[in-house]
């Protein structure tokens, strides 16, 4: 069972989500993985992850995304997961403030526990929520520049960008280490813990 | 001649003058006869001219000598004879005289007998006309009395009338009609006291209610009376309203219902038709249309709506201000008349409205949100029944009543907590809750029944092991009972059920509403929400002995018995189902990871580190249980890392032992070796032996292929120590690779 599925992917590609408690990465990965949304807030506590399987120019990819507790309490669990990253999304609360403000401490949390250039994406989750909005796009998109990075405004709830969202990182990822790798180097990579793996496929058809 | 014939012969002339012209006649012929049979004829005839000549001689003689007297006789005579022509000529000139002047007097006479017969022809008519005159006054006077209301009077005339004044005139036409219309007469005597009855029926009808009102008016002051009596003299605290203890005791009860500054009700027009319907012999027939007018009426009643809807109870207490209006004058008919109407009769529509009205009251309920207008309606409820109660009447059908009340109430109650609970539930965000303050925590301990155990932080904030929803739940529910008992009052002591609807209710909404709603929840694949569910669960149960205890502290003191919720096996089985439910998000994961499994089984090289999966699985395992399964008892953890490892072994093995995997080569068992001793360590870290055995069937796969003599499986004493976990058809399987 496990094999026939694992046999259905030339590509791992890990993500981390991190962010202030409450802005909405664990409802951004909801709605990327099982297309759903719950409108009640529950804390994720520790490390969660999600695994949905894309194609980007005709391969298969697989997203193993995980989701970070935003709670200052669990950092020492979250940061360990920073390491094994290959994209990174950012996430604030366009109706927070402050969550915006703490964009910064965590790009520098990145740049302390993340392996060397890393994706990042920032994004500026609960955009249907017009009336309460603090943060503007403008706003974001200004720190996005000025981290050089890419952004993005995404609703959970009303489904608007999400898919963008991982879409345009994956595909960033695989620009900078697909492409421009030969397919047996991501293997040896094994040991710096970056699981970027081409497969050399059974010949069997599975799935 | 002889002498025998000369002696007879002699005899008989002697005896013809003695007896000149009888008996010597019939003689004769024996005489002649013997004569001629002996025919001495001559004989005798001589003998009879003998006879004769003496005879004659004695006559000459006896004529001379009388012969003077004899002439003067005959002057004599003659005088006389001319007397009585002179006297004979007077008579018949009197006689003439006579019979002109009677003549006269005859036809006097004839005259008068004639006038004498017309004058007593005319007081015959006189007197027959009297007497039809007086029928037809009488006749009148029934008609008149009629319209005088008096209808016993003009039923009394039209009886004397039959009998005894109509039979007088019976052989005149008119008084045969008139015995004819008596029965007509009499109807309409009928009629009109049975239209004054209607009317009167429809009077009272516009009264009930007012009736019933001060019914039950007078039965709220008589208990309250009662109450003031009860807190002076504690020892009548048992005696309910209505006892003879309280009858008598309770002064001020009498009242006339029926007379009085507001009503006035007069039962006369029913009296007067029963009579009158008695007097007839009709008794039978008003009594079943009596019967059939309350019924209507009854039923008029019972057509009328309202609804508590708009929290009016208004039309709700005219309901049964009329009911109770309608039994009250049932009851002082009942007890007023003889003969006419039977309790039994009266209970018997009684049983028929009462069914009806408890589902009225029963239906109206439904609209009723209230909790205010619950209590209310309650006491009118309550006061309605003791009021038909002292009426007499059987009041045991309301204790169904009674207990669709409370029902309905604790249904209400149970419907706003679903309400409260369900928000509650969308508003946790299954945390172990944080409290800040003394005060807080306090609230918090009081609400839910806390009890501090070393797991809890000293000082503030706290963290308790139960997310917020706990407490808000508990609160409600608690909220829930006392409200309840506040509406119910001292009703328990009098109705037993009273405790049991809300313990029966208490624990309908624990099953239905909290149980059911965290059971729904166990749907989420947030574990973090699974573990809070599990231990708040937990607290759940817990607090089902803290309202056993509740509920038991708050019955009635007299009823003993054990109180069980049957919710706390309903959270227990919950419970174990979210345990459950976490081993199979625990073991997707573990799926999760080996999907990213990437097993080369003909590797050119060896590796000296266990695949990447297997490291970021077991980190996620270990981060797992260290902090989102952080809170759950060790003994679950613990039985978690079991399910999860057996689970990932079986999951390992099924890798290496699918068909796909066709050939096997000695660098893919050195790696697969790596791969083992890696989760072997792990499991050992443990330090629980449960679960570190948990690869042991891998291991011995593992030493199976590295085995340089393969035979040695065949060896049962080898196989038994070495291989004991593998099944004969994986190795065969094995060996083919």
């Amino acid at each position: 069972m496990a094999q026939s599925k694992s046999a259905a992917y030339d590509y791992l590609i890990k993500l981390l989500l991190i962010g202030d408690s409450g802005v909405g990465k664990s409802c951004l990965l909801l709605r990327f993985s099982d297309d759903s949304f719950t409108p009640s807030f529950i804390t994720t506590i520790g490390i969660d992850f999600k695994i949905r399987t894309i194609e980007l120019d005709g391969k298969r990819i697989k997203l193993q995304i995980w989701d970070t507790a935003g709670q200052e309490r669990f950092r020492t669990i979250t940061t360990a997961y920073y390491r094994g990253a290959m994209g990174i999304l950012l996430v604030y609360d366009v109706t927070d403030e402050r969550s915006f403000n703490n964009i910064r401490n965590w790009f520098s949390n990145i740049e302390q526990h993340a392996s060397e250039g890393v994706n990042k994406i920032l994004i500026g989750n609960k955009c249907d929520w017009v009336e309460k909005k603090a943060i503007t796009k403008e706003q974001g998109q200004a720190l996005a520049d000025e981290f050089k990075i890419k952004f993005l405004e995404t609703s959970a709830k009303a489904n608007i960008n999400v898919e963008e969202a991982f879409f345009t990182l994956a595909r960033d990822i695989k620009k900078r280490l697909i492409d421009t790798h030969t397919p047996e180097q991501p293997k040896v990579q094994n040991d710096s813990k970056i699981n970027l793996e081409t497969r050399s496929r059974f010949t069997s058809g599975c799935c | 001649m002889s002498d025998p014939d000369q002696q007879q012969l002699h005899s008989l002339v002697l005896s013809a003058e003695l007896n000149s012209e009888n008996e010597n006649v019939e003689q004769l012929g024996p005489i002649i006869k013997s004569i001629y049979d002996t025919g001495r004829q001559e004989a005798f005839l001589e003998q009879l001219a003998t006879f004769v000549r003496k005879k004659e001689g004695e006559i000459e003689r006896m004529c001379n000598s009388n012969y003077q007297e004899f002439v003067q006789s005959v002057d004599q005579l003659l005088k006389v004879r001319q007397g009585t022509v002179k006297l004979k000529n007077k008579i018949i000139d009197l006689n003439y005289d006579v019979q002109k002047s009677g003549k006269k007097v005859a036809a006097k006479k004839k005259e008068l007998i004639q006038t004498r017969k017309i004058q007593k022809n005319i007081d015959e008519a006189v007197d027959t006309l009297q007497l039809c005159l007086h029928v037809l006054d009488m006749a009148n006077r029934v008609n008149y009395l009629v319209e005088e209301r008096k209808y016993y009077s003009a039923l009394r005339t039209l009886e004397e009338l039959q009998t005894v004044h109509l039979r007088k005139v019976f052989q005149y036409e008119f008084a045969r009609h008139m015995h004819e219309s008596i029965p007509v007469m009499q109807n309409s005597v009928k009629d009109a006291v049975t239209k004054e009855m209607k009317e009167w029926l429809y009077r009272v009808r516009e009264v009930s209610r007012q009736v019933g009102k001060i019914a039950m008016e007078q039965m709220s002051l008589r208990q309250e009376r009662w109450k003031v009596k009860v807190s002076q003299n504690p020892e009548l605290r048992s005696v309910p309203v209505s006892s003879p203890i309280e009858i008598v005791m309770n002064e001020e009860n009498e009242f006339n219902i029926i007379n009085n500054d507001e009503v006035r009700i007069d039962f006369k027009p029913l009296y007067q038709c029963l009579h009158i319907h008695e007097e007839l012999g009709k008794l039978s027939e008003f009594k079943t249309n009596y019967e059939e007018d309350r019924k209507a009426q009854a039923n008029l009643v019972l057509s009328q709506s309202y609804t508590l809807r708009e929290n009016n109870e208004k039309g709700f207490e005219a309901f049964l201000q009329d009911v109770v209006g309608f039994f009250v004058i049932e009851q002082i008919i009942v007890q007023s008349t003889q003969n006419f109407r039977t309790r039994g009769e009266v209970d018997s529509l009684w049983n028929t409205v009462i069914a009806k009205v408890v589902k009225i009251v029963a239906e109206s309920l439904d609209d009723c949100r209230d909790p205010e207008l619950f209590q209310q309606i309650k006491i009118s409820l309550f006061t309605f029944i003791q009021t038909l109660e002292d009426y007499g009447y059987n009041v045991n059908t309301f204790t169904d009543l009674v207990l669709i009340v409370f029902q309905k109430y604790s249904d209400m109650l149970k419907h706003k907590f679903s309400v409260d609970f369900h928000q509650t539930i969308i508003d946790d965000d299954y945390m172990p809750m944080q409290v800040s303050f003394r005060e807080e925590y306090d609230a918090v301990v009081d609400a839910c029944w806390f009890k501090e155990d070393n797991r809890i932080s000293q000082g503030f904030p706290k963290i308790l092991p139960f997310s917020q929803a706990y407490p808000s739940c508990c609160l409600d529910v608690k909220n829930f009972v006392d409200q309840y008992y506040q509406f119910a009052e001292e009703d328990s002591k009098k109705y037993s059920y009273v405790d049991d609807i809300v313990q029966q209710t208490l624990d309908h909404l624990l099953i239905d509403h909290v149980d059911g709603a965290l059971r729904g929840k166990l749907q989420s694949t947030n574990m973090s929400q699974i573990v809070q569910i599990i231990i708040n669960l937990e607290y759940f149960e817990n607090a089902c002995s803290e309202l056993e205890k509740l509920l038991k502290a708050k019955r009635s003191s007299h009823r003993g018995g054990k109180i069980k919720l049957y919710a706390i096996d309903e959270f227990r089985e919950t419970r174990k189902k979210a345990e459950k439910r976490i081993f199979e998000l625990v073991n997707s994961k573990i799926d999760d990871f080996l999907e990213l499994a990437d097993y080369d089984w003909i590797p050119e090289s060896t590796h000296e580190y266990p695949s990447p999966f297997l490291q970021d699985m077991i980190g996620f395992l270990g981060a797992l249980i260290s902090s989102t399964l952080y809170n759950l008892p060790v003994s679950i953890k613990t039985f978690i890392y079991f399910d999860a490892l057996s689970h990932l072994a079986t999951s390992i093995r099924d890798l290496i032992l699918n068909p796909d995997v066709k050939k096997i080569n000695s660098n893919a068992i050195i790696n697969f070796d790596v791969d083992v001793t890696f989760l072997e360590n792990f499991a050992h870290g443990l330090d629980d032996p449960n679960i570190a055995d948990a690869f042991l069937e891998l291991r011995q796969i593992v030493t199976l292929l590295q085995a340089e003599n393969a035979e040695e499986y065949l060896e049962p004493s080898l196989r038994n120590k070495k291989y004991s976990l593998l099944r004969p058809t994986d190795v065969v399987n094995l060996f083919e690779k």
